[in-house]
């Protein structure tokens, strides 16, 4: 019983995130890169850490704590960069990305 | 009705409604019309929904080992929304923007000045040079 639960919970966040994607790349605006970005760490994280428990594997938790990593990693980088480009460079980064 | 059964129940229910809001924050993300609305969307909703469901999950695991990670994989994905929404917000601040389209046009304005000094300031030493009939560089110190 629980476990079908957890099953179609997973096949619902799937489902939620080949939506998002299909409509951020039909979009094609700058930024959506990075709500992209975080959309993939959330549901796949969520996604590794059912399918840990449906299979009883607890290394799956170890792959839903990297994706969240690595997306920490990636906005700090994006952050660093910020800090070191002008404003004005920054402004008109934001406009054309 | 058992401890664990209690257990189970309780997590398959912090489950679905986490998946609830997963599901709130991609209709908000496909629906917001701008970038600040869906980071609303997107870094609440789903945030909340994936706290929702590791809580869920960490109660059917019973282990606390298994909850502590949890609950580390779900700081992260906080800490990585947040830094994203404020990088993402103040790259799409409109008073940035205007900002940062004047800076520009104050820096091209500032560099056209700055290169018609550093041709005057030349020709001055040109002219200082031919007076006192040096000619060359690096002979005067």
């Amino acid at each position: 019983m629980v476990d079908a639960v957890l099953i179609s919970v997973a096949l619902a966040l799937l489902l939620n995130l080949v939506v998002a994607l299909i409509v951020i790349m039909r979009r094609r605006e700058g930024d959506d890169w990075l709500l992209a970005v975080l959309l993939v760490t959330t549901s796949g994280a969520g996604v590794a850490v059912l399918l840990s428990r449906l299979t009883h594997t607890e290394r799956m938790i170890d792959i839903a704590l990297v994706l969240t990593a690595t997306a920490v990693v990636t906005a700090a980088v994006r952050a660093a960069a910020r800090i070191h480009t002008p404003p004005a460079a920054a402004a008109g980064q934001g406009e054309s990305t | 009705m058992s401890a664990a059964v209690i257990m189970d129940i309780v997590g398959a229910l912090l489950v679905v409604s986490g998946v609830v809001f997963f599901t709130a924050g991609t209709v908000g993300l496909i629906r917001f019309p701008d970038v600040n609305s869906r980071l609303h969307a997107l870094t609440k909703a789903d945030n909340l929904g994936l706290g929702l469901l590791l809580a869920g999950v960490a109660m059917l695991w019973a282990s606390w080992l298994i909850a502590g990670l949890l609950l580390l994989t779900w700081v992260l994905a906080l800490l990585a929304a947040s830094v994203s929404a404020h990088l993402l917000a103040s790259l799409n601040n409109p008073a940035l923007k205007s900002a940062g389209t004047a800076a520009r046009a104050r820096h091209g304005s500032r560099d056209s000045s700055s290169r018609d000094h550093s041709s005057r300031d030349h020709s001055a030493q040109d002219h200082s040079t031919q007076g006192r009939g040096v000619s060359g560089h690096g002979t005067d110190r």
